[in-house]
């Protein structure tokens, strides 16, 4: 009886769970599907999942639609040096104010969270004011006047993600469960603070380091309306904006659309299968310390 | 380890010194133009345009930069005004004047009218659209209007042979091509919407049988006796279309309707389907009783903003770009219906019901330019009601105009 429940209870949560891995690869599916129908058959008033013929030249025509190659390096350049320097920055804040002593600390951490709860899109404005505001950069003047500062330049989609709240408040968190006899052990050993970060600190903060790279990975690559407001021209559109070209006068081509779509998600899964060893070694080392 | 560390760091700060740039002061002047909409048949028009403007005149650089038609456009625009770096040239719809007139992003460019010589040649109904509170803000450069399109085979099989000019042949043409199959109906007589955001069709019998929107004031007049008779007989019309939401494709675009009112550019693509292209005509929107035959009429207009330092340059752009020969550009790259009078013989024999097509233009009538046509969806939702869900057509305009007065008021 007890083996038979259990073995009831295994069916039952692989049930589920596959029943979760469908409703999260079900609208994949309907993307992947669509990417291969033609537009009359997606205009039928008879529709149906699957297409009748696969037209995988729909993949080709989406990426002779606008300059592909551009926004996909514009988009990889972007997130890569976003990733690299806000690790740098994060990491470095995190153990700032997870360790080191001085006066407003609290203060300044209070404010650094209270930045978490305030919506990009309030922030917007401002910071567009400040990137056109850069002095020398852009025709702009030593005070930051009568040019363009850093619109429409790569430092322009840069600089406002290279550092963030939620990433010092994670790292901060981290650190701050390390034992402080690391520390002490470190300063015997004739350690500076520099030293300790590097040689403890980082190499020990992994885990928490590989989860922020992935997630500052997608949320660059994912974003849509700060490049859309900071670029001009095909030139330095991310593969977002691009997304928008299968928009036209007459209607939405959704099945070049949905094409491109998988291309430009199939990166961020990439990224994520070839992370995810690391990524989950990561927390499991970070969920038995200590 | 901690040279490693300082060599990332140099090489990121050289990386983003590398790219900040610093212009050079040469003497050019530079304009930024941004545009709705991002197709590409369009954006290779706007390019070539550009192209030959600077070729004419070496002291003056265009940059192009377009957003997607929806909320993108206005998103780009608001944070770029509200930054004090809005782009010089904009390519707006009619709905953006009045609120951004409001709010100080678009400039008046009446002096600069005045000394336009080909200002009297755009044709009429378009310079109403760019004219608010008695100023002009904007030069339209592309008229999206509504056309009656019908099916001259199916017409032929249901002996009706020429497009229907009054509303009570449009009813009995309608019931006469409908055709109904196990229920449901397979080929509607007129298709029209009676789902989503968008429900022009409406307008257009409404301006057919003399209809408005808003009086003289930019008051809203949504429950009039004219538009009480349209609703009325959009809901007779019901019967014969097949639902379908404004954002869906309209059955006459995959062959099951008979006749429709539809964008114009939305049409192009079946002129060059041969399934289709010999089958289709264009006629003007049958009326009711003596009123002329109207249409709705969208329209883009090139502004220029705020933050414009050479606005004089701007214009002269603005100026070239509906200039004749760009105009009949325009027609002949990407199906565009011509802006003005001195081209509309020439523009008439370019290509099939080009005749009509600028007639379309000559009697359209756009979204009132009112800082409250952008709560018009409050109206198309009573519409809806009446037409798709029975309510009482007198009832649903009245709501629509109280609801309407309301918003204004809150909006105040």
């Amino acid at each position: 009886m007890k083996k038979s429940l259990h073995i009831l209870g295994k069916v039952l949560s692989w049930l589920l769970i596959a029943l979760i891995v469908a409703a999260i690869l079900f609208p994949f599916a309907v993307m992947f599907f669509f990417s291969l129908k033609t537009m009359s058959e997606i205009r039928s008033p008879d529709p149906s999942l699957l297409p009748d013929v696969a037209a995988w030249e729909n993949y080709k025509i989406a990426l002779q639609t606008g300059s592909w190659g551009q926004y996909f390096f514009n988009s990889t350049f972007v997130t890569v040096i976003v990733v690299v320097i806000s690790l740098i920055i994060n990491s470095m804040s995190g153990y700032v104010f997870a360790r080191l002593n001085f006066r407003f600390k609290n203060f300044l951490f209070v404010l650094i969270l209270a930045g978490m709860m305030i919506p990009p899109q309030v922030t917007m404005i401002p910071v567009v004011s400040l990137i056109r505001s850069v002095p020398l950069a852009g025709g702009n003047d030593i005070l930051g006047q009568g040019g363009s500062g850093l619109i429409n330049t790569y430092s322009g989609l840069i600089i406002p993600f290279i550092a963030g709240s939620f990433g010092v408040f994670l790292c901060r968190q981290y650190f701050v469960s390390f034992p402080r006899e690391l520390d002490d052990a470190a300063l015997i050993d004739g350690c500076g603070r520099f030293r300790t970060f590097i040689s403890i600190y980082l190499p020990l903060g992994k885990p928490v380091l590989a989860s922020l790279a992935v997630l500052k990975f997608a949320g660059t690559w994912n974003e849509y309306t700060w490049p859309l407001v900071i670029t001009q021209g095909d030139a330095m559109k991310t593969v977002q904006i691009a997304l928008t070209n299968f928009r036209n006068e007459s209607e939405i081509r959704w099945n070049l659309l949905m094409a491109a779509t998988l291309m430009v998600s199939a990166v961020v899964c990439l990224v994520f299968i070839f992370a995810q060893k690391h990524f989950v070694n990561g927390i499991l080392t970070g969920s038995i310390k200590g | 380890m901690k040279k490693r560390l300082i060599g990332i760091v140099l090489v990121a700060v050289m990386l983003l010194g590398l790219f900040c740039g610093c212009a050079k002061d040469d003497g050019t002047v530079t304009l930024t133009f941004l545009r709705l909409g991002n197709d590409e048949a369009e954006k290779n028009f706007w390019l070539e345009v550009i192209e030959s403007y600077e070729a004419a005149n070496p002291g003056i650089k265009i940059e192009y930069d377009d957003a997607a038609i929806g909320n993108a456009m206005d998103t780009k625009l608001t944070s770029l005004f509200s930054s004090n770096s809005g782009p010089d040239i904009i390519g707006h719809g009619i709905l953006s004047i009045a609120s951004r007139v409001e709010a100080g992003h678009y400039l008046p460019l009446d002096e600069y009218m005045q000394t336009w010589e080909q200002a009297d040649d755009m044709i009429d109904m378009l310079q109403d659209f760019a004219t608010y509170e008695g100023h002009t803000y904007g030069v339209a450069y592309m008229p999206t209007s509504y056309v009656f399109a019908y099916r001259t085979d199916l017409f032929a099989q249901a002996g009706i042979d020429a497009p229907p000019t009054t509303w009570e042949e449009l009813l009995d043409y309608a019931e006469r091509l409908t055709v109904v199959e196990n229920g449901h109906t397979v080929q509607a007589g007129f298709a029209f919407p009676t789902a989503g955001g968008n429900l022009v069709e409406y307008d257009i019998l409404s301006f057919c049988n003399g209809g408005r929107f808003a009086d003289e004031n930019g008051n809203p007049t949504i429950n009039t006796p004219e538009n009480l008779e349209a609703l009325e007989f959009m809901s007779r019309l019901n019967e014969y279309s097949i639902p379908y939401n404004s954002n869906e494709t309209n059955p006459f675009m995959t062959g099951n309707a008979a006749m429709t009112f539809i964008d114009n550019v939305k049409l192009s693509p079946m002129f060059s389907d041969p399934e289709y292209a010999d089958k289709i005509a264009l006629a003007m929107p049958p009326a009711n009783g003596d009123n002329p035959a109207m249409t709705f009429s969208g329209c883009r207009l090139l502004f220029v903003g705020k933050d414009c330092k050479n606005v004089k340059e701007a214009f002269d752009f603005i100026t070239y770009a509906v200039s004749e020969a760009i105009v009949m550009k325009r027609a002949q790259d990407t199906d565009a219906q011509a802006v003005l009078k001195s081209v509309s013989d020439e523009y008439a024999t370019l290509k099939p019901f080009n005749d009509i097509r600028i007639k379309y233009v000559e009697n359209g009538i756009g979204m009132p330019v009112t800082t409250w046509s952008t709560m018009f969806q409050t109206v198309r939702n009573e519409m809806v009601q009446a037409v798709q869900n029975g309510a009482d057509p007198a009832t649903a305009l009245a709501q629509a105009q109280t609801k309407l007065e309301q918003e204004i008021a809150n909006a105040k």
